[in-house]
């Protein structure tokens, strides 16, 4: 791999690193409305700035041709643009929180992202299984759904009768998106133990941990009542964009491995 | 390859010392060999250079082809000049000068008809026989031949039959029951036709057939005649125009073969459609995994790092996408069979292992093994009998 290939994802990383440390030394200062502030201003400019990236190096390619790995990095570009609209609409709507009308607004804002990223994610699974005929497609994808469906069934359920008192709406509400980020995992999983040898692996694992922190700030949103709209929630979202955003650089690195 | 007619002659003084017609031939071989041996030397005058020789004079339907020995020189008359008949040529006189130095210098009786037989059946002959070709008895076949076993074969044969038929007929091994329709077609006691395999590759010879041409065809394989344009597999062609009987279309194929409707592509050229096909599939499932560009990139890169070794292969290239593009000099390289199906082989063998390599390098080992095993089952059924030719074992990633 070249030089530009082989580091292409370093300075994604280097950002991810200049947003972490210093809004965790403004909390561990105790500086909350300075920390809150800065969450909310970061998490959709990386959001924005990452989706930009994303289409400047893979969305001059039309999305009509059938090179479905390109698409796949179109469709996580132009789901971080709507999640950085997500995320303004989330702070506009912060003072309803609590509210049930926040909750499903909130979560409506962010399935358009979410939806993108299943569609790059499972076009890309499919025809990579239909290339190298790794499992049946229908029990692939059926397994893709049951899984993640069942766990977070078991886990919401579980978490309204340890905590009574939760709102229902609010798991309700929130559920389906945790359902559909589990989804998108669980294929990024299947893609990445497909190509675990190679140097694809590394933006596929880069894609995969931005699908965790995600999952992290909706499961607990879902499952504990915790707030996406926190200052760690938001660090969390800001921390997943840069990851995306690197995971696209990566792949825009095996051009020039 | 169809030759007419071999002759071997005396460079000095122009006396044919070995001649062999294939076909039926009144022509006088001294006539022809005082002939060539004028016109080479007035070719060599005329143009007053030391290197520059006469290589072929062409007919209208063939070819006299000239190969030049150290003291004799050789003609073949084909219908078609390539590097492969030259070749053959060139191995028959080295054997020949080998074999009767001695009439260099003086002419003696050297029974050269009967000891040089057998060299002028394994070069122009023994290849001409395959397991499918179709064997047809002459009339009074019995006065053509001598020999007692290839009678008591003829006799025993049915009629028209191909080689595997006549072997299974009468219980012996093929590669017996092929020799002695080698000897038979060199004594002329029987006529053979070439027949046509799914993986064989035909071109129409005009643009426009006559009634008579396609005359006694099954419509189906009329229609496919547009198909059989130099690149497609006799096997897509049946399966393009829908034909229910592919035994059927080979025959008609070979029918037209020999009506000189149609002609098969030469060896080379017939190798490198098999490559740039197995090429192109791998491209393709390259790029259903990494993109176009990466692919591309793999390609490209594997190509160059082999230029040095097969230059010929940086007429090898992508079209936009992922469309593999083979120069036109390189086609007619093929066509002319200036390069061998052996070089192509090779190189397009190192490509592959150094593409896969590059391939594996980025998605890994076992989605390498598998996009091939994939490769190799698209490419046998196209190529049902020449995808064995390639080293897929070899290609593997461990």
């Amino acid at each position: 791999m070249s030089l530009r290939g082989r580091y292409s994802t370093i300075p994604f990383l280097v950002v991810g690193f200049l947003i972490l440390v210093p809004l965790l030394l403004l909390w561990s200062w105790g500086e909350l409305v300075l920390l809150e502030l800065s969450s909310a201003i970061l998490a959709p400019i990386t959001a924005f700035l990452m989706g930009l990236v994303g289409l400047y190096y893979f969305g001059r390619e039309s999305l009509a041709k059938e090179d479905r790995f390109n698409q796949m990095n179109v469709f996580f570009s132009l789901g971080l643009v709507l999640f950085a609209i997500s995320e303004v609409a989330g702070g506009f709507l912060g003072e309803q929180e609590g509210s049930e009308l926040f909750h499903f607004i909130f979560g409506l804002v962010q399935l358009p992202g979410l939806l993108l990223w299943a569609i790059g994610v499972l076009g890309y699974l499919r025809s990579s299984n239909t290339a190298l005929g790794v499992a049946s497609e229908t029990k692939l994808i059926g397994s893709l759904i049951v899984v993640p469906t069942v766990f977070v069934t078991v886990v919401a359920s579980v978490s309204l009768l340890v905590a009574p008192a939760r709102n229902p709406v609010e798991v309700l509400a929130t559920a389906p998106l945790a359902i559909g980020l589990g989804f998108v995992m669980c294929a990024l999983v299947v893609i990445l133990w497909i190509f675990r040898e190679g140097k694809l692996a590394q933006p596929i694992f880069l894609a995969f941990l931005t699908l965790v922190l995600v999952f992290i700030r909706i499961a607990a949103w879902c499952f504990i009542g915790f707030s996406p709209l926190e200052p760690v929630g938001r660090l969390l979202g800001a921390e997943a964009y840069v990851l995306l955003g690197a995971s696209i650089a990566a792949a825009k690195g095996i051009e020039h491995f | 390859m169809q030759i007419q007619s071999v002759y071997i002659i005396k460079r000095d003084t122009g006396v044919c010392m070995y001649h062999h017609d294939f076909v039926e031939s009144d022509f006088d071989p001294d006539l022809l060999s005082s002939f060539l041996v004028a016109m080479t030397s007035f070719f060599d005058e005329a143009t007053s250079s030391i290197t520059s020789r006469a290589r072929a004079f062409e007919g209208t339907d063939h070819k006299i082809i000239v190969e030049f020995g150290e003291w004799t020189l050789g003609a073949v008359a084909a219908v078609e000049d390539t590097e492969d008949v030259r070749t053959r040529m060139r191995r028959l006189l080295d054997a020949f000068e080998d074999q009767f130095a001695l009439l260099r210098w003086v002419e003696l009786d050297l029974a050269v008809y009967t000891r040089f037989e057998r060299n002028v059946v394994e070069e122009f002959v023994r290849d001409q026989i395959a397991p499918e070709t179709q064997m047809e008895l002459k009339d009074h076949w019995e006065f053509y031949t001598s020999r007692p076993d290839v009678i008591s074969f003829l006799k025993l044969i049915p009629e028209k039959c191909t080689v595997q038929e006549a072997a299974e007929f009468l219980e012996v091994p093929l590669e017996l029951a092929m020799n002695m329709a080698a000897e038979a077609y060199w004594e002329k006691a029987i006529s053979i036709t070439e027949s046509a395999k799914p993986d064989d590759i035909y071109q129409t010879t005009s643009l426009s057939h006559s009634k008579e041409e396609v005359d006694g065809i099954s419509p189906d394989t009329a229609k496919a005649l547009s198909e059989l344009d130099g690149q497609t597999p006799l096997s897509i062609a049946a399966e393009r125009v829908k034909t229910a009987d592919l035994r059927r279309f080979l025959d008609d194929i070979a029918v037209l073969a020999h009506r000189r409707t149609v002609e098969r592509v030469s060896p080379s050229q017939a190798t490198m459609v098999l490559y740039t096909s197995v090429l192109q599939e791998l491209l393709s499932r390259c790029a259903t995994i990494l993109g176009v560009k990466p692919a591309r990139g793999v390609f490209l890169k594997a190509r160059n790092e082999m230029e040095e070794a097969h230059s010929w292969l940086v007429y090898v290239g992508l079209e936009e996408g992922i469309d593999v593009e083979v120069k036109s000099s390189l086609i007619s390289a093929t066509i002319r069979g200036s390069i061998t199906p052996e070089s192509i082989s090779e190189g397009f063998g190192a490509l592959f292992l150094e593409f896969v390599h590059r391939l594996s390098s980025l998605v890994g080992s076992d989605p390498v093994n598998s996009i091939l095993v994939k490769t190799r089952n698209h490419v046998e059924k196209q190529f049902p009998q020449t995808a064995y030719d390639i080293h897929w074992e070899t290609l593997e990633v461990k």
